[in-house]
């Protein structure tokens, strides 16, 4: 009896638990497509059917079922938002899908949850849901080009820094005259794409802004040395100068 | 028989003789020195792993804390698993093995005790090996943008290259290719890799060893269901081990092919597959829990019927619950897995298997409680540790039952949710199931009992501190703290209950300073044990305390499961035990007899090989490691040459040194089971 009674429990715990897993695992026709792919120690997210490419925030539209078609570039990674659902992993060379659905528009906070490396512990996410004609403007937004900054400018300045300081090594910016557009290809070593940089709320593996610290001073901080703020971070510490760090501050602010 | 006597003795190869000092020590191969030696080593490496878990709580008690750099916590954690599992608990539970076994299946040693000294030695260099890592490892990141760009200053962030960073940080799980020579370049994971393959190959040696010793030398009567339970589970676990640990043996050489010579098993830049590391890590990994928890369980088996004055509830129904567990424990590595993307149906097939566990795992909790209903139970130490072990492995138990709930399992996972579950199960089960077990076997290596009073402050402070640290991680982790995290977000509320966590694991810590300053004295001032301390049931406790070195002098003839409270007890009427009233003149007699062999007793002699077999290893293995410079290739082939030179010391020495007894010596061997 004491062997029955604890196999009948589980025998009714398995039931749910593989209608469940069914349920959550397999994408439905009509949902929308996002590749997300890991970085050490950052999430880049891909819109293939608008060709937009964005990083640390991911943007979807609320009541509508999103399809993340997940892979990595390095190490495996693993990303959870736990409000949306569980966790999977992003493993270089596969790719893994996971359902994503927000009922409600809003914020939500999410980790890289395995363990991929000296900055694994700063490897966050961060997915905004926006309601579908936001999002749908959002699209757009993100899909157009940025102007390049007028000479005699400070934004000009910043540009000027990236153009000459080795951030146009990895960094991507689509601009309106497409000729001066900085297009990384994709097997060089690549950062987060810069063209809609103010866009996103959040920056370095939605770590920065802290709580209390507004987006130029966390920039300041990192741009000053990026890998006492991100232990082992691709981005080395380029000695920008003060002013050059402002300039280059000014610039990316102005790329809404 | 004679033609060992009859062997040309050369001067070259002579059996070592000390019968005291250091090199007895080295040249034993007593099971019971071995196993002493055993039980210290490993208690030494549980207070390096213990000082790491204090280093990474005192790094999380505060949101964005500064006190370690990220590459040290990194490294630590590492070290934290790696040092538990595999210098800890397996070590740990060797000590008992290789102590008690023989005692409790009535031999005067195991099969093989020359390969008993073999596996204890490379245990020892194996262990060593691995902590030299903080020494001679090297731990950098991988190649980063910064030299892509020119000669900037490096990726690794201040302080990340101090000695403590030096060591393993890819993870005890070695996630590949994360801890691949691509991603982790330095030498730290060689040592990792190469360490555990040492460790693991000590297992795998005395696994077979203990098997042999089971299954060919009980004592006349002693019956496979006639065997403590500490036998039995230590059985499963030698088939556990015998079978698991060749798979992590091949992964772990894959491994080291990849950083070493370029090959690319688990590497997907040239189409080797991570996930196959993942299959074959937790193929052996899963097994490997039930290697950790299976000796704890067979020695609260013991504790529990002597403390309740009852027999063990169902016997039977807990050994075959025990080989059932170690059977399942072989097909649910996969839960593991479950973020990995593995199709759905692999994801339920998993599932529902590892829910089976919980059958097995709950006859053995029913039958426990069973053994203590309506027993006359006597509240000492090792009952307490007992005790606790049942409390706090059901709720390891049940929170593992929630893994297998596969979607609730995506949210646990990485989190500290399972930080919290395995701990209870291997913490709060198997730990607190050793401590029992020094406790209840500590007279036994002694003549001495534990000072019952210290022994009870202890069981309450870990009993505190570790429900203190292990349970606000269930909370911790269903509010998202992940796993491996060296800082988290103040944002997150996550910091008063990281700095309960905190205070709990140093009440843990000074649990374990109260139990040193316990062994210390009871040691030399503790009281006399006499033959019996516990009124106990095995036949481990019909020699004298300490056994002398042949342990039986008349190997015992066993007539019936707890043979040894058989001697002592009669039914009455109504069932009740009832103590013999000449038990006392038996226990005195059985100590006479014990202690004054009536004939000359034949025991293995001490050699020097073991160790020198095992010392060469380490050094080959320093030697692939640095396998690109000349001294590297020349400590290979030194380690090869004193390895292999053992191997003909070994097979060439004699089997025993002349001696001066007569030749009918050896029927005594034979024939000394005649009466028991």
């Amino acid at each position: 009896m004491w062997t029955i009674i604890p196999a009948l429990i589980l025998a009714g715990v398995a039931v749910p638990t593989t209608a469940a897993i069914f349920e959550l695992t397999e994408c439905g026709a009509d949902a929308i497509e996002v590749e997300v792919i890991g970085h050490q120690w950052w999430f880049e997210y891909h819109y293939p059917d608008a060709d937009v490419y964005t990083a640390n925030v991911m943007v979807i539209p609320t009541d509508q079922e999103v399809c993340a078609k997940l892979t990595s570039d390095d190490v495996i990674h693993n990303f959870w938002v736990p409000q949306l659902n569980g966790k999977r992993y992003l493993i270089p060379g596969q790719t893994t899908e996971l359902r994503l659905q927000a009922d409600e528009p809003g914020e939500y906070w999410g980790h890289c949850a395995e363990f991929c490396g000296l900055s694994h512990s700063l490897m966050r996410a961060r997915v905004q849901a926006l309601e579908p004609a936001e999002y749908q403007a959002w699209l757009e937004g993100q899909q157009a080009p940025v102007t390049l900054p007028a000479e005699g400018t400070p934004e000009y300045d910043g540009y000027q820094v990236f153009l000459n300081k080795g951030c146009i090594q990895c960094h991507t910016v689509r601009f309106d005259q497409e000729e001066q557009s900085n297009i990384v290809p994709p097997e060089a070593f690549n950062g987060p794409e810069l063209t809609h940089f103010a866009s996103r709320n959040v920056f370095v593996g939605a770590t920065l802004p802290e709580e209390g610290e507004s987006r130029a001073e966390a920039l300041k901080r990192w741009l000053a040395d990026p890998p006492t703020i991100k232990p082992g971070s691709y981005m080395p510490n380029l000695a920008l100068t003060e002013q050059e760090i402002d300039d280059l501050i000014a610039w990316l602010e102005s790329n809404g | 028989m004679t033609a060992t006597v009859e062997r040309p003795q050369t001067t070259i190869f002579r059996r070592p003789s000390a019968k005291t000092g250091i090199w007895s020590w080295v040249t034993t191969v007593d099971h019971k020195r071995i196993g002493i030696m055993y039980g210290y080593a490993a208690f030494l490496f549980f207070i390096l792993g213990g000082i790491e878990a204090l280093l990474l709580r005192i790094q999380l008690a505060q949101a964005n804390s500064e006190f370690l750099t990220a590459g040290a916590y990194n490294a630590l954690f590492t070290m934290h698993g790696t040092t538990m599992i595999f210098l800890f608990v397996m070590p740990a539970s060797a000590a008992f093995m290789n102590y008690l076994l023989p005692l409790m299946i009535g031999a005067r040693d195991v099969a093989f005790p020359r390969l008993n000294a073999l596996s204890w030695w490379i245990f020892l260099f194996g262990g060593i090996f691995l902590y030299s890592t903080f020494i001679f490892g090297t731990s950098v990141p991988p190649v980063g943008a910064g030299d892509v760009v020119g000669n900037l200053a490096p990726g690794g962030g201040p302080g990340s290259f101090n000695w403590l960073a030096s060591s393993p940080d890819g993870g005890w799980f070695c996630y590949q290719p994360n801890c691949g020579p691509l991603y982790s370049p330095g030498t730290a994971m060689d040592y990792w890799a190469l360490g555990v393959q040492l460790l693991g190959l000590a297992s795998l040696v005395s696994s077979v060893n203990f098997l042999v010793t089971i299954l060919n030398m009980r004592a006349k009567g002693m019956r496979l269901l006639r065997m403590p339970v500490f036998v039995w589970m230590s059985t499963v676990v030698a088939f556990l081990l015998l079978f698991s640990l060749p798979i992590i043996a091949v992964a772990l050489f894959m491994v080291t092919f990849d950083r070493q010579f370029g090959s690319l098993f688990f590497a997907p830049v040239g189409g080797g597959d991570p996930i196959l590391w993942q299959h074959l890590f937790w193929l052996f990994g899963h097994p490997e829990v039930y290697i950790l928890i299976l000796p704890a369980m067979g020695m609260v088996s013991e504790i529990l019927p002597v403390f309740s004055r009852k027999p063990l509830f169902g016997y039977s129904a807990v050994v075959f619950a025990g080989a059932a567990i170690a059977f399942l424990g072989f097909g649910v590595w996969a839960h593991h897995m479950f973020a990995s993307g593995i199709t759905p149906v692999a994801q339920a097939a998993f599932g529902l298997a590892t829910m089976t566990v919980a059958i097995p795992t709950g006859i053995k909790i029913f039958n426990w409680i069973g053994t203590m209903w309506m027993g006359r139970i006597r509240l000492t130490t090792p009952m307490l540790f007992a005790i606790g072990f049942i409390a706090m492995f059901t709720i390891g138990g049940l929170s593992g039952v929630t893994h297998a709930v596969v979607p609730s399992d995506w949210q646990q996972t990485d989190t500290y949710y399972i930080v919290a579950h395995f701990h209870y199960v291997l913490f709060g089960g198997a730990v607190f199931g050793l401590f029992g077990g020094l406790y209840y076997w500590f007279p036994k290596l002694t003549g001495k009992v534990m000072n019952e009073r210290l022994g009870k402050l202890q069981f309450w402070l870990m009993f505190i501190g570790f429900n203190l640290t292990f349970a606000p991680m269930h909370w911790l982790g269903l509010q998202g703290m992940v796993r491996r995290t060296w800082k988290y977000s103040p944002e997150m509320g996550l910091e008063p209950w990281n700095l309960a966590v905190t205070v709990g694991a140093f009440i843990i810590a000074l649990s374990v300073a109260v139990f040193m300053v316990n062994w210390y004295t009871s040691r030399r001032r503790g009281a006399d044990s006499g033959l019996d301390p516990w009124d106990a049931r095995t036949i481990e406790w019909m020699v004298p305390n300490p056994p002398p070195e042949y342990n039986f002098a008349e190997p015992p003839v066993v007539t019936r499961l707890d043979h040894f409270w058989h001697l002592k007890y009669d039914q009455d009427d109504e069932g009740r035990a009832v103590r013999k009233p000449l038990a006392d003149q038996v226990l005195a007699q059985i100590e006479h007899d014990q202690l004054n062999p009536k004939q000359p007793i034949h025991l293995p002699n001490p050699s020097y090989f073991p160790m020198f077999m095992a010392l060469g290893l380490p050094v080959v293995f320093y030697g692939i490691i640095y396998h690109e410079s000349l001294w590297g290739k020349a400590m290979i082939l030194v380690g090869a040459i004193i390895s292999l030179a053992a191997v003909i010391g070994w097979a060439m020495e004699p089997l025993e040194e002349p001696h001066h007894e007569p030749e009918e010596d050896h029927e005594v061997m034979e024939g000394a089971s005649a009466d028991g």
